[in-house]
């Protein structure tokens, strides 16, 4: 796999300042939120340790000599966070999961697969429909079974689907799912 | 008590001690006159190492510390040989006569009692006059006070800040300054207009220079209102094409001392400066002054800008400065603004700071320090490269 190839902002240090400005600052967070998305999946980096990442080579430029803050970086995930493109693994906020696509994004691929295969109203088995999504689209190969169960929630949460377990209770990940009954319309 | 010196029961009366034979109480009891408030009395005239004591008619007596004496003034007239005006603080003084012709070596005595610790190198000046035939002119005596002064600082300073003497020898110039003033406005009474002798001109222009009184000018101009109305219109022409040259913007600090450069000798006060700003900013002249808050407390600037925000005329000059840059994104320091437009590090930081918050510009701060680049940031969310 070639090098990940850092844009031309990458390299300019005020890219590493916190801007003060409210509007050049959302702006900054935006460039920032998209490199990061970027460079994670270019790694196939699923989870970040905060402090760790900080030295990466993304967050980390030894050429112009700018690191960027941690106080940055908590900003960038919060606004990753927002659009759906992260979710904090721990309550102290040390670790955070990156999606290369959102929950909401993975959800319409889903839905668009099975719609296509003709298989609204069926129930389809867990492993059959992981089998199908990664037939019908490559992306679905490198698609965490964290982010992955994520989105079947988030469309169940949209009642486009319901995900039914193996035993009574709450289904909290995908090896508790039994199959997935998408709905028709 | 015998004494060499006659002594009036009273004086033994009151506190006052007795003096003995070495005593050098003298009796001036033929100079005679004192003046205070414009009535006069004759006297008898004591005098010991520490005090003058006025002994009048009616047998009551004023002591004067010599301590207490502020300035001792030599000035002939037509009924003495000798005057003296002793000047007290709270504006006192007597004024004693003396007629006999040995009044020069008492004289001489009484001031060299009362100056006793050092004589002034301007009282050494006078003395020199007063024994000699040189009329002391005006001029001459405010040059010899101003040449007090100066060694009077000059002593100052290497005593380590003798605040307590300089005050002290303030308190004499001031009086002799007041004094050159008032008769400043007398001689220039009497003269009348166009009349004026070599040492008033000397001596107006030293009064002057020394930012005291500008007599020209708020002489010339009564009214007050027409004296801000001219003097904003000046400030208008001095400055104007100054101020923007350099940005629109510049310390009122700087502007105050350009002005008063022009003026030469006829400076203004910095109360007068405001004042004429003011009035120049009601004619609508194109000039206003303004105050800049800073993120810092209390470290506002006030400064003298184009009337109606000086912003464009800031950011066209800031574009100016980039464009002199090299390299594809050039980059500039607070000090090279304050540089190039000729103001003071706190106003180009303003100004920059102005910039950034009107998107213009964004900033990175670093261990080397602040500095400001042009606002990429849009132009690569739009994708524009």
């Amino acid at each position: 796999m070639p090098d990940f190839q850092f844009p031309e902002f990458h390299g300019l240090p005020p890219f590493y300042t916190p801007q003060p400005v409210p509007k050049t600052r959302e702006q900054q967070i935006d460039l920032w939120s998209s490199l990061i998305i970027s460079y994670c999946h270019h790694e196939s980096i699923k989870i970040i340790d905060i402090i760790s990442f900080l030295d990466s080579p993304v967050c980390n430029n030894k050429t112009i000599e700018r690191k960027m803050p941690q106080s940055l970086l908590e900003k960038i995930i919060t606004n990753l966070k927002e659009d759906g493109h992260a979710e904090w693994a721990d309550e102290s906020h040390s670790r955070a999961y990156i999606f290369y696509k959102s929950p909401a994004e993975w959800g319409v691929q889903i839905m668009k697969i099975i719609d296509d295969q003709g298989l609204l109203g069926e129930v389809v088995p867990i492993r059959r429909l992981m089998k199908l999504l990664s037939e019908e689209n490559k992306e679905f190969e490198g698609c965490d079974e964290f982010i992955f169960f994520r989105s079947l929630k988030e469309l169940e949460k949209k009642d486009k689907c319901f995900i039914m377990g193996k035993s009574q209770g709450i289904v909290t990940s995908v090896d508790e799912i039994m199959g997935v009954k998408f709905k028709l319309g | 008590m015998e004494s060499k010196y006659f002594l009036p029961a009273i004086l033994n009366g009151g506190g006052i001690p007795e003096f003995g034979k070495e005593s050098q109480l003298a009796d001036l009891s033929c100079s005679s006159e004192v003046t205070n408030g414009g009535t006069s009395f004759k006297v008898r005239v004591f005098f010991s190492d520490h005090n003058i004591y006025l002994v009048f008619p009616d047998s009551s007596a004023v002591k004067l510390p010599l301590k207490h004496i502020l300035s001792i003034n030599d000035e002939k007239q037509k009924l003495f040989t000798r005057q003296i005006i002793v000047r007290y603080p709270g504006e006192d003084f007597y004024f004693m006569g003396l007629k006999k012709k040995e009044s020069a070596s008492i004289y001489d005595k009484i001031f060299d009692i009362c100056f006793k610790r050092e004589v002034k190198p301007w009282q050494k000046a006078e003395r020199e006059a007063r024994k000699g035939t040189i009329d002391k002119g005006l001029f001459r005596m405010i040059e010899d006070s101003r040449e007090g002064v100066r060694e009077l600082v000059k002593k100052t300073l290497e005593q380590a800040g003798d605040l307590d003497l300089l005050v002290e020898n303030a308190k004499q110039i001031k009086y002799v300054l007041d004094s050159a003033r008032k008769k400043i406005a007398d001689k220039a009474k009497e003269s009348g207009e166009g009349e004026e002798d070599e040492d008033l001109i000397k001596a107006n222009a030293f009064v002057q220079e020394i930012g005291l009184v500008n007599v020209t000018t708020k002489a010339q101009l009564a009214d007050s209102d027409r004296f801000y109305t001219a003097l904003g219109h000046e400030i208008f022409s001095t400055l104007n094409s100054y101020i923007r040259s350099n940005g629109g913007c510049v310390d009122a600090a700087v502007c105050y001392g350009i002005l008063n450069k022009a003026r030469g000798v006829m400076i203004v006060s910095p109360k007068d400066f405001i004042l004429g700003c003011e009035k120049m900013k009601a004619l609508g002249l194109g000039l206003e002054l303004a105050t800049i808050k800073t993120e810092i407390k209390d470290r506002n600037i006030r400064v003298l800008q184009v009337a109606g925000g000086f912003e464009k005329l800031c950011f066209e000059n800031l574009q100016k400065l980039f464009d002199q840059k090299s390299g594809k994104y050039p980059r500039v320091k607070v000090s090279d603004v304050a540089k190039d437009l000729k103001i003071s590090g706190q106003l180009a930081l303003y100004i920059l700071e102005k910039a950034e918050k009107s998107l213009i510009l964004c900033r990175d701060v670093s261990p080397a320090g602040l500095v400001f680049y042009k606002n990429f940031f849009g132009d690569f969310t739009d994708g524009a490269k």
